[in-house]
């Protein structure tokens, strides 16, 4: 057993003989010792021609210890060590250097460029099969629950319903009442130019409705339902409760995906409303500030607005929810594994959703324009 | 019982208490552990062991009693003492507790390069020492996700031990593991115990591991709430009166409410 009260720690001396350099540590050689002997120990044996540890005297030593002894010991080829009298400190010494004389495999080495431009083609590839694959999967588990409705998890689906709607009309109402009061104000800065500003309510309306509603509720959709649903079945994936599921018999797509689906596609014509109307108390609110009566602003939003507005915009903001739940979902269930897996599933979430609601939102528009609505 | 006057004490647990919510999970818990002994935490699922263990550590404010490691009271020190303290003593959690997204070199490595002044070279030296004690150098490089359950038990171990701390603390070092592998890990228990002089802490409730590497134990028990047998686990299993402690022993189950009469 290596001395247990405090003990000196250890010294170094260093004496030139006619059998070359002699390094005598003697004391208690622990991690702080050995740290602060390092480098003059290490400079000491670097110019020797021959040396000799003379480690008999140590009255402790720690792994640290010992491995700076053997890293002198291995500085110059035929370097002996002089092992410690205590046995124990012998022993560790021992133990230790054969610890050090085990095989190491290297880290694999990095591939070169062109390999590595090739690997990243082969993964984006095989990523997009993933995907498609994944969405061919819903659709077949959503045709399957048209044709069996009763299997659907209501319960779950109204949990969701819960936690993407409800919960997050707080915020919707927040953003939107901001979103309405800052375009009407923008919008009245140049539209006073023209005397124009009773049209405001116009702009601030068909930009809510058609096009701003949806889509910012889509962005909150995202970054609250849909990095938790990545991260919610990340770490069911990770924790192989998503492979139970299978072995039991149980498709995970029909009994965690589309109630989650669902929640989403019916959470957002609704989230989509409040945001639109929100926004318009918004703009009502900087209208009134600017002196239009109440009553002028609803005729000027009832005029400008009409209902296949609305509606356009509540169609595309229940597809909205249903990419954003899909891509959502497809993270958390493409994560792989460690730590980091259920991170990057929720970054995907957020990043995809976002990207694939705004690109989805640029083909409803030439698709709109092009059916006249 | 084992009669060495000289024996220092390295850790003092006195009539410690553990409650969550109210809920008392054991209650004047008191017990000695002595340098270079390993000494287990032993009971049934349920009964508080691993809480003991990191009401141990300082990780649970105890409700009551005190705990004092290396001479020092853990409870009421002061956060840089604390700090100290703790780095003197190395856990290794349940799951490994490995950070995911380094090495198995580079986790052991965090330890040192955050308390000591050792050179980088120094560092990889000592990791790659740590690893091979237990059996791990050639999976240095891989990632905690590559590796298996016994492996990362055994990493944690080496990660623990980077500072070569007087006081190892292992929650069930065995548990999910193969009898070979686990029957490894008992030995290199018992191998760094004798030959680094290191104090084993150990939680486990595999039979077979406390009669290997047992030096002492105590015994918690859920319905007791508290500590129902102290002492060598093989004199335990074969003269202790207790009947949990007699059941544990022989893997039997309990004799529940109603029946008394047991055979052997």
């Amino acid at each position: 057993m290596p001395a247990a009260g405090p003990a000196a720690t250890a010294q170094m001396q260093c004496s030139e003989g006619a059998d070359g350099v002699r390094l005598r540590i003697a004391g208690h050689l622990d991690a702080a010792a050995a740290a602060r002997l390092w480098r003059p120990a290490s400079a000491a044996a670097a110019g020797a021609k021959q040396l000799v540890i003379d480690a008999a005297d140590l009255t402790g030593l720690d792994t640290s210890g010992a491995v700076l002894l053997l890293h002198l010991e291995a500085s110059i080829p035929g370097a002996r060590t002089e092992a410690p009298t205590d046995e124990s400190l012998a022993g560790l010494l021992a133990r230790s250097r054969a610890a050090l004389a085990q095989p190491v495999t290297a880290a694999p080495a990095a591939l070169p460029l062109l390999a590595q431009l090739g690997q990243a083609t082969l993964d984006a590839g095989q990523h997009g099969l993933d995907r498609v694959s994944f969405l061919g999967e819903a659709v077949m588990a959503g045709a399957g629950m048209l044709l069996h409705p009763w299997r659907l998890r209501l319960s779950e689906a109204l949990r969701h319903l819960d936690e993407a709607g409800l919960r997050a009309f707080g915020l919707t109402l927040l953003l939107g009442f901001l979103l309405g009061l800052i375009l009407a104000f923008q919008s009245s800065i140049p539209m006073r130019q023209f005397g124009a500003e009773i049209y405001i309510p116009n702009l601030v309306g068909i930009s809510l409705l058609r096009e701003l509603g949806p889509l910012m509720a889509a962005i909150i959709l995202a970054g609250r339902t849909g990095s938790a649903f990545a991260a919610e079945l990340g770490t069911m994936t990770v924790n192989e409760e998503i492979d139970a599921l299978r072995i039991m018999g149980i498709d995970p797509i029909a009994w965690l995906v589309l109630p989650r689906l669902l929640a989403a596609a019916l959470a957002m014509p609704v989230l989509a409303l409040v945001l639109s109307l929100a926004g318009l108390l918004g703009m009502g609110t900087v209208m009134v500030v600017l002196g239009f009566p109440p009553v002028a602003v609803l005729k000027q939003v009832q005029n400008a607005v009409q209902i296949k507005d609305l509606v356009g915009g509540l169609f595309k903001a229940a597809i909205f929810g249903l990419v954003v739940g899909l891509i959502g979902c497809r993270a958390g269930l493409g994560a792989g594994r460690g730590p980091r897996a259920v991170g990057d599933a929720a970054t995907t979430a957020v990043v995809g959703g976002i990207v694939g609601v705004v690109v989805l939102d640029g083909i409803f528009a030439v698709l709109f324009n092009r059916l006249g609505w | 019982m084992s009669g060495t006057t000289e024996t220092e004490v390295v850790i003092r647990v006195q009539d410690l208490a553990m409650r969550f919510d109210g809920r008392t999970i054991f209650e004047h818990v008191t017990f000695e552990v002595r340098r270079g002994e390993v000494f287990v935490i032993l009971g049934g699922s349920g009964c508080g062991k691993s809480t003991l263990l990191k009401a141990m550590i300082g990780l649970y404010e105890p409700a009551e009693g005190r705990v004092t490691l290396l001479d020092e009271e853990l409870t009421g020190l002061a956060s840089a003492e604390r700090r100290a303290l703790l780095r003197r003593i190395g856990v290794m959690w349940q799951s490994g507790a490995l950070f995911g997204s380094a090495s198995l070199a580079e986790n052991i490595e965090v330890p040192l390069e955050e308390h000591t002044d050792l050179p980088a070279e120094a560092r990889a030296m000592i990791a790659r020492v740590k690893l091979g004690l237990v059996g791990l150098a050639d999976a240095a490089q891989r990632l905690p996700a590559e590796i298996s359950g016994g492996m990362a038990k055994r990493a944690g171990i080496a990660r623990a031990m980077a500072l070569d701390p007087p006081i190892l603390f292992l929650d069930e070092p065995s548990a999910g593991l193969d009898p070979i592998t686990s029957a490894g890990l008992d030995a290199l228990i018992k191998d760094l115990a004798r030959s680094l002089g290191t104090t084993f802490v150990v939680v486990t409730h595999e039979l077979q591991s406390i009669l290997a590497i047992g030096d002492r134990c105590v015994m918690l028990d859920k319905e007791a709430k508290g500590v129902i047998a102290e002492g060598d686990p093989r004199v335990l299993r074969e003269h202790s009166e207790h009947p949990i402690v007699r059941a544990f022993f022989r893997r039997q189950a309990m004799p529940t409410p109603a029946p008394a009469g047991q055979g052997a």
